[in-house]
């Protein structure tokens, strides 16, 4: 079963290694930018299923990135390192569809926010139909 | 499934021997090395309790503490002290610790049995047990104690012929309370009647600090009744109807599975008493109580609702649930904005100035958090998001499916639902049917979701 192609943005590369490293078995395919305008070309030519995201980078800020990736329509759910002083980057990036957000440096939770990331991603490429879904919630609702 | 009981004290013998004795007690038990420990092992595991020595090192006790009371809200604190002299060195008091939260402590030495009746529950809020009946005088007395300290209760849900847990008040006016009637003193039918009827007095208060015991016995009483066949599903109803909030209780009789009742509801209270130990989210709930009953009580059902759907996503975990309650109780906070005008208007009365405000409540609501400390990003999250839908039609900024935080779909899905039955005023099963029936409006969710909603009610 595909699990899915990874994008990691950050300009920290050690730090983006081994999120890479420890993300190995949850994605079929990691790649990694190190900054906001590598990862935008990066989301231009290849179809990522999740990306995580660093909102204080040079060239390019995380905001940018995502802002400019949704005006191509690229869909992908993102996932953002939080951390002191970027509150309002923060809620501005929530304004553009901020999948989730991690703590950096601990990255609490980063393997159960980055499968779902992916697995969300990959609902848009087989989307269900609404007449399934409605069948199936009849049958639910018969059941109860 | 044993009770799971994470341990930490820096003092390795004492360690071993309460690790011994609560072992042979069937708690299932962890030891945490260090401060630092205890905190991966909460955020990595689900304990029922944290017995905590307030001298742990790497990290501190307090650190600790505040750890848990912020992440894991649900897990129970018992505190510990290396003795009487310890408290007094660190200047902490029974009260100071009762307002932390702490809901008992410890100094060494002292038996491991008083440790296990504190982990069950015992020694707290179960005090309501030990009530013996006393005498019923009808001397009345006046105190003059803040409104903040007091917790409203409608007159009916008062049982005639039964002894109350708590010392019963009538509000005189503001600040001021009458106490009518002491704890464990039954409460005369003809009496209550006088009040109700005769003086036309609609709620009667117990002081907030009983409030841990009401709801201890509003959940055993529930518990005893729920299996209990020759009562009549009405009866139960009737019952309830008189110790839970009307919201709860509706839900109760539709068929949920009582555990799931029991947990969501329990971990929403929690979510709840984190909020009423934070003076300026307090503020702020009680703000939109005394604006809005009926709108606070929607919260509280929202907050119910999201915790029943997200026991049945594979994907969320006991802090997840918690940030969903969290953000769930106070979702709609942001019609605190609203002008005076909108307060007693019908969406359907709005006119066009009104929907502009209206859209932007996600967004009050989150500058209203925003001097709040120690607000997780989660929960603005939802707050700002709870109105998004997947197919674009939602506000305020349209976002479609992946683009909306996933606590945040729980909670709309959960809104939609509790706004539907509530205000058509029927079932909450009937209106099950009805909501999930309607194509147009399951465009706007996300099937998981609504499968979680769904199995929420099935009875296996």
């Amino acid at each position: 079963m595909s699990k899915g192609n990874l994008l990691i943005i950050d300009d920290e590369v050690e730090l983006a290694e081994n999120i890479k490293i420890l993300l190995m078995d949850y994605a079929d395919k990691i790649d990694l930018a190190h900054n906001g305008q590598e990862g935008l070309d990066k989301l231009k030519s290849e179809n990522y299923h999740c990306v995580i995201c660093d909102i204080n980078m040079p060239i390019m800020n995380g905001v940018e990135v995502i802002k400019q990736a949704r005006n191509l329509n690229i869909d992908a759910p993102f996932v953002f390192y939080t951390g002191h002083g970027n509150q309002d980057l923060m809620m501005e990036v929530v304004q553009y569809g901020a999948f989730d957000f991690l703590n950096k440096p601990n990255l609490d939770g980063l393997e159960d926010v980055v499968m779902r990331g992916l697995k969300e991603g990959f609902k848009s490429d087989s989307p269900q139909s609404d007449d399934d879904f409605m069948s199936e919630y009849k049958k639910m609702l018969k059941d109860l | 499934m044993s009770v799971k009981i994470l341990l930490s004290d820096p003092n390795k013998e004492w360690l071993e021997k309460t690790k011994e004795f609560l072992l042979k007690e069937n708690y299932h038990v962890e030891v945490a090395a260090n401060g630092k420990d205890c905190q991966l092992k909460l955020y990595k595991d689900k304990y029922f309790a944290l017995i905590l020595d307030i001298d742990t090192i790497n990290n501190s006790g307090v650190e600790v503490l505040r750890y848990t009371q912020l992440n894991c809200p649900s897990v129970k604190i018992i505190l510990t002290f290396h003795n009487e002299k310890r408290m007094e060195e660190l200047n902490i008091s029974k009260e100071m610790l009762s307002k932390l939260g702490i809901s008992s402590y410890f100094t060494k030495p002292f038996p491991l049995k008083q440790l296990k009746d504190s982990i069950d529950g015992v020694t707290q809020y179960e005090s309501w047990k030990n009530i013996t009946a006393s005498s019923n005088d009808e001397s009345e007395e006046i105190c003059d104690i803040p409104d903040e300290e007091f917790t409203h209760l409608p007159i009916t849900s008062f049982y005639s012929g039964n002894s109350t847990i708590f010392d019963v008040y009538l509000r005189l006016r503001q600040n001021r309370y009458v106490k009518i009637l002491n704890r464990g003193a039954v409460f005369e039918k003809k009496r209550l009647e006088n009040y109700h009827k005769n003086k036309g007095v609609e709620y009667l208060y117990f002081q907030t600090k009983e409030r841990g015991v009401y709801i201890n016995f509003t959940n055993q009483l529930l518990d005893k009744i729920t299996p209990l066949q020759n009562v009549e599903p009405e009866k139960k109803v009737a019952t309830a109807k008189n110790l839970v909030e009307k919201y709860i209780e509706e839900v109760y009789t539709q068929g949920i599975r009582p555990q799931l009742i029991e947990e969501g509801k329990k971990i929403s209270e929690n979510i709840y008493n984190l909020i009423q130990k934070n003076p300026d989210l307090n503020q702020i709930m009680l703000r939109y109580h005394e604006q809005n009953p009926p709108a606070f009580a929607h919260m509280f059902l929202v907050s119910f609702m999201s915790t029943v759907i997200c026991k049945n996503l594979e994907w969320a975990t006991r802090r997840t649930i918690e940030m969903i309650a969290f953000g769930a109780l106070l979702h709609d906070i942001g019609k605190l904005r609203f002008p005076e005008r909108m307060r007693e208007k019908k969406k359907e009365d709005y006119d066009a100035e009104d929907w502009k405000f209206y859209k932007k409540h996600p967004e009050y609501g989150i500058e209203m958090l925003d001097n709040i400390n120690e607000i997780p990003v989660a929960v603005k999250q939802i707050i700002y998001q709870h109105h998004e839908c997947v197919n674009k039609s939602g506000f305020p900024n349209q976002l479609s499916g992946m683009k909306i935080y996933p606590l945040a779909k729980v909670v709309n899905v959960a809104n939609a639902y509790c706004n539907l039955f509530t205000e058509k005023k029927i079932t909450p099963l009937e209106g099950l049917k009805e909501f999930v029936l309607d194509r147009n409006e399951m465009q706007k969710y996300e099937p998981d979701i609504i499968r979680a909603l769904l199995k929420g009610f099935t009875k296996n």
